[in-house]
């Protein structure tokens, strides 16, 4: 996994593409307190709603993920082991 | 005998499979044992869980208790006893003891000895079912361990529970955990084609977002769909390690929360409940919204009849072979690890977000290819047979 700064906030993240609809991300930070989007999206309470919240993720970052890789600074991987792990 | 063995050469080299061994202890966390109703009924109930058994009772406050089921006098099983007020009386001397573990009183003696306390577990009541809270260090759930509510159950625009139980047998309940990353196999057993795939681990919560379709050549099948065609929007969440909350939402506006919970019952077996309720259409009476209820349960029934066959015979893996097309199943058991390892031994990488897009653009193209082919195969075939059943209708 490679690092990866969200051209948005700035945040650090490790981030893999094995193909162009793939993307690996690993936060380093509590997401929810360094993504101002998440921050904002984020739902408190009814099940329901939170988990639309939950099962999104910041668009920011990926747009900047997928053109890391369209200019060539996130090369495609192939999957590997052991697994990554926060390399912080 | 070896001389027509083939060798294989180091670079190829035979992939060995990992089995490990099940985990002796059991998850911290929040465990569903079933709709709160289920207990209600003035009799002490009995609840084999995390390798040992209990007994869940109401006292007079209507408050469900549990404690351990077997009496620290004699040991008795207080589960066969009766409901005596607020306390529960062992069936072997009469001692009465409280939800709170404690022995109130022994009706034969003149006093009560020291230390007459039993174990009591932490117990909350939420969206119509009862949970236990267990943790081998005897900690309480932080804050963030919480059951979400879910805020339609018992509105008038949602049916009640359809709730079912089973045992599962011979398998640990990784195997059911596994399903959250399992993007392929809800093809290949659940006969549905997952059309986007997303996971997201983060703190106690694992998710996964989908939205498939069902298979259109097993038209024919039984199986949970939601129409042919017709694409469904879901989510599913754990909450810790065994409480999963899945809403799903169909193109023609059927709306479903699904649970699906267990809880251990030793290293090899645990409990699978799963429930439904579904969001009453338009014109629909409570009567035929309960009947939709009961067969989404009953479907759901089948669904995870699909998935036993498979624990039934398979191999436990701890290094399956993954290809990129596959879901992130070392991340997801990275994640399930937290529960199974003392709180000051919970990493960073146990518990921080990770997201996964599982690019299923491969497997759509294949699959799309496979079930029009079946499907073809399926028309020549019922073609053929009635033609077979014209020439043969004569003779019948
Ligand atoms: S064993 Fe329960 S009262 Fe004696
Ligand atoms: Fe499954």
């Amino acid at each position: 996994m490679q690092k990866i700064l969200c051209t948005q906030c700035g945040t650090a993240v490790l981030a893999e593409k094995y193909s162009e609809q793939h993307t690996s991300v690993q936060w380093l930070d509590d997401a929810f307190e360094v993504c101002p989007r998440l921050k904002q999206d984020k739902v408190a309470g009814d099940a329901l709603r939170a988990q639309r919240a939950i099962g999104a993720v910041c668009p920011a970052l990926h747009a900047t993920i997928d053109q890391a890789a369209q200019e060539g600074n996130l090369p495609l991987s192939l999957r590997s082991e052991p697994t990554a792990g926060v390399l912080q | 005998m070896t001389m027509t063995k083939q060798q294989t050469t180091d670079d190829e080299e035979v992939r060995v499979i990992d089995a490990g061994a099940n985990p002796t202890r059991f998850a911290r966390g929040w465990h569903c044992l079933g709709l709160t109703d289920s207990f209600r009924d003035g009799k002490p109930h009995e609840v084999f869980a995390f390798g040992s058994k209990l007994v869940v009772w109401e006292d007079s406050t209507g408050a469900l208790n549990l404690l351990d089921s077997f009496c620290r006098h004699m040991g008795g099983d207080l589960s066969q006893g009766t409901i005596k007020g607020d306390e529960i009386a062992c069936p072997f001397h009469d001692w009465r003891w409280g939800g709170d573990g404690k022995c109130k009183q022994i009706p034969y003696a003149r006093r009560v000895p020291m230390r007459a306390r039993t174990r009591s577990w932490p117990t909350l009541e939420r969206n119509g079912q009862l949970f236990v809270w267990h943790d081998p260090e005897g900690g309480a759930p932080t804050d963030d361990e919480v059951i979400p509510h879910i805020t339609n159950y018992g509105t008038d625009a949602w049916t009640d529970w359809n709730w079912n139980s089973v045992l599962i047998e011979e398998t640990h309940c990784r195997e059911l955990v596994d399903n959250v990353v399992d993007m392929a196999h809800f093809y290949y057993v659940h006969l549905n084609q997952p059309l986007h795939f997303r996971n997201i681990f983060e703190g106690h919560t694992a998710t996964q977002e989908m939205s498939f379709k069902p298979r259109a050549d097993m038209a024919g099948e039984e199986f949970v769909n939601f129409g042919e065609d017709s694409v469904t929007q879901s989510y599913a969440t754990y909450y810790g390690p065994s409480y999963m909350i899945n809403s799903l939402v169909a193109e023609g506006g059927i709306e479903v929360v699904l649970i699906n919970c267990h809880y251990p019952v030793r290293p090899d077996a645990f409990v699978l409940q799963y429930g439904v309720i579904v969001k009453k259409l338009p014109g629909m009476s409570n009567e035929q919204a309960q009947e939709m209820a009961e067969q989404f349960g009953q479907g759901t029934m089948e669904t995870f009849e699909q998935d036993v066959a498979i624990w039934k015979t398979k191999s436990r893996i701890d290094n399956p072979l993954l290809c990129e097309d596959d879901g992130p199943v070392y991340q997801l058991r990275r994640w399930y690890k937290q529960f199974y390892v003392d709180r000051e031994d919970v990493s960073e990488d146990m518990v921080r977000r990770f997201e996964f897009d599982v690019d299923v653009t491969k497997a759509n193209e294949y699959w799309d290819r496979e079930v029009a082919e079946n499907i073809d195969r399926q028309r020549n075939a019922s073609s053929a047979s009635a033609s077979a059943t014209a020439v043969a209708a004569p003779h019948a």
